[in-house]
């Protein structure tokens, strides 16, 4: 009997133990599940926030709500973000790497746009005004002294005039047509104008195309390429003012606040860690006043 | 007590904690789940905003809705809110004197703003503000943008600018080509961190100056910014002189953008951007940052 009793002590103590261990364990996890919930409920509310007007931050002072936010593309641990704020889309060209990941690309991608000159409405070609203006944009071009790596234009008469007459001050440059870049409604003004619309069928069919030509031209240096490069797109007021919007992450309706002289230059630089500035927008200053025109 | 109750109620307890054991296992699992509906939810704001699915790209559709409207009244000055509305909406004299009225304070003429961004300036004077005065560029930048304002030759009504060093002794220099036009200054206009930026680069500040400066540029806004008045009859043309943030901001602002997003534009010293605001109350950019008018050595961003 003497054993017997021992050992059943011996295993009332250790159940006892296990209990004990197996109890910490099941509130431990409870522990972390709640926090779990807690950190969804968080998060949720962080993209409410981040969704919501931009009203509130021109009104207010900005509250900032202190979240932890789980970036899908970026990780940038605790942020704090005013309420309404659109976060800057660092995965916008589809080139950003993985988390954690440094950015795949050095060089700086320098896009100039350039405004056709005054044309014809008739006829569709440049106008005497026309032709000297982008005589000046090329001299100012010339004179900016930056090695320029290509020049692809909109294949419409005015566009493929204005190139040409700006090559002619550069040394050999390629020069690429390509009708991606023809000009067409972006998408419908917001405000509209009054006195000016095109047809819905217009945006319909021109709109994707103008995406396309972004996603063709706008988008941060890849991995191979080693040295910054400056393209010069000439081409049309609507097609820039619709690059320049969807580059900055502005609302592309916004497109007839802005306006574009005719052969004004306007510069984009895009960063290799997938950021975007203009640093001037329908630059025009080198041309006498009465060649400015819209 | 028994032995066999002992045993029991040791049974009922071991058992209790396996159900207890296998309950945590199956939260641990839907806590899991719970990650991954958060995860979704991630992923469709991600899709939602980012690649602009929901509604900017679908935009060029016939079903289009803007995703920001443009509101008329951003300066709380559009006309038919300006006067009283009348009590009786079918009276039609009352109807009349309301709409009369309205007409009265409707404006007549077009406001241009061309904000100057001051002239590249002494970058090692970090304790007072009066060693941030011009360098010699600096002042040949702002020689030219004084040279190209009187070379477009618009009836400039006044000068406004900042108290700041630089911007005081840039508006000296532009008032210099521009000598008939009275020339003003506001501390409104001085530099400083509008909104927090995004994407979130540039130079680190507190959020207390964030506080203090942005309240005070988003009131230099509503001071400059607004539709002509209903007395004015010929349309203006105003130089101000001041700083870079603030004209980024103002361009957000003024242009209904999203003002955190004033860091994506840069500006050069010197340069200016004009501003047009109509008595509808639309604003325009007609350009931005335009340095074109100084030999391309002259060009800085400080």
């Amino acid at each position: 009997m003497q054993p017997a009793i021992s050992s059943q002590t011996f295993g009332l103590g250790s159940i006892m133990r296990v209990a004990f261990i197996v109890g910490a364990v099941v509130m431990a996890a409870v522990l972390l599940l709640w926090i779990r919930i807690e950190q969804g409920h968080i998060e949720r509310c962080a993209s409410v926030v981040e969704r919501g007007g931009i009203a509130a931050s021109i009104t207010a002072p900005p509250v900032h709500v202190i979240v932890h936010v789980r970036n899908n593309n970026r990780s940038v641990g605790n942020a704090s973000t005013p309420p309404g704020r659109r976060r800057w889309n660092y995965n916008w060209d589809y080139m950003q790497p993985p988390n954690g990941q440094e950015a795949a690309g050095t060089a700086t991608r320098v896009i100039l746009m350039i405004r056709h000159g005054q044309y014809g409405l008739n006829d569709g070609r440049l106008t005497e005004k026309g032709r000297y203006q982008a005589k000046l944009t090329g001299m100012r071009l010339r004179a900016l002294n930056i090695a320029f790596d290509r020049i692809v234009h909109s294949d419409l008469e005015r566009a493929t005039q204005t190139a040409q007459l700006i090559r002619a001050q550069l040394a050999d440059l390629p020069m690429i047509a390509d009708p991606m870049l023809v000009e067409g409604g972006p998408v419908p003004p917001e405000p509209t104008i009054s006195y000016w619309s095109l047809p819905d069928r217009n945006y319909f069919v021109e709109g994707p195309r103008l995406e396309a030509a972004f996603r063709k031209y706008i988008y941060r240096a890849g991995k191979t390429q080693t040295n910054d490069t400056v393209d010069i797109l000439v081409g049309h007021g609507n097609i820039f003012r619709y690059f320049m919007l969807r580059a900055l992450q502005f609302p592309p309706a916004a497109w007839m606040r802005v306006f574009l002289p005719h052969g004004s230059i306007s510069r984009l630089n895009i960063l290799p860690d997938g950021t975007v500035t203009l640093s001037q927008f329908g630059d025009s200053g080198f041309m006498p006043p009465d060649y400015v025109t819209y | 007590m028994s032995q066999h109750t002992r045993r029991l109620v040791r049974l009922v307890s071991a058992l209790g904690l396996g159900v207890g054991t296998a309950a945590g296992f199956y939260y641990l699992k839907g806590g899991r789940s719970s990650e991954d509906e958060t995860k979704n939810i991630a992923r469709k704001v991600f899709v939602d905003k980012h690649t602009h699915l929901g509604k900017v790209l679908a935009s060029w559709t016939t079903n289009f809705e803007p995703s920001v409207k443009w509101d008329s009244n951003w300066d709380r000055r559009d006309p038919q809110y300006m006067v009283k509305p009348p009590k009786h909406p079918n009276d039609t004299t009352e109807q009349e004197n309301y709409e009369n009225k309205v007409k009265e304070v409707t404006p007549k003429a077009t406001r241009h703003l061309l904000f100057i961004r001051h002239g590249q300036y002494n970058l090692n004077g970090t304790s007072h503000d009066s060693e941030r005065y011009l360098t010699k560029k600096g002042r040949e930048q702002v020689e030219c943008t004084g040279k190209r304002l009187k070379e477009l030759g618009h009836p400039y009504s006044k000068i406004i600018h900042s108290n700041m060093t630089r911007a005081r002794e840039s508006a000296e220099i532009i008032h210099q080509h521009l000598s008939d036009v009275p020339i003003f200054i506001d501390e409104i206009l001085q530099e400083g961190a509008p909104v927090p930026p995004e994407p979130p680069i540039g130079s680190w500040k507190s959020e207390a100056e964030f506080f203090r400066d942005g309240a005070r540029i988003e009131a230099g806004f509503r001071k400059y910014f607004h539709r002509a008045d209903p007395k004015q009859h010929t349309d203006s043309y105003e130089v101000y002189v001041c700083h870079a943030n603030v004209i980024r901001f103002f361009i957000c602002r003024a242009l209904q953008l999203p003002p955190e997003a004033w860091l994506r534009m840069s500006m050069y010293n010197g340069s200016v951007t004009w501003f047009t605001i109509r008595p509808s109350g639309r604003v325009s950019l007609r350009y931005h940052g335009d340095a074109g008018h100084m030999p391309p050595d002259l060009l800085t961003t400080n």
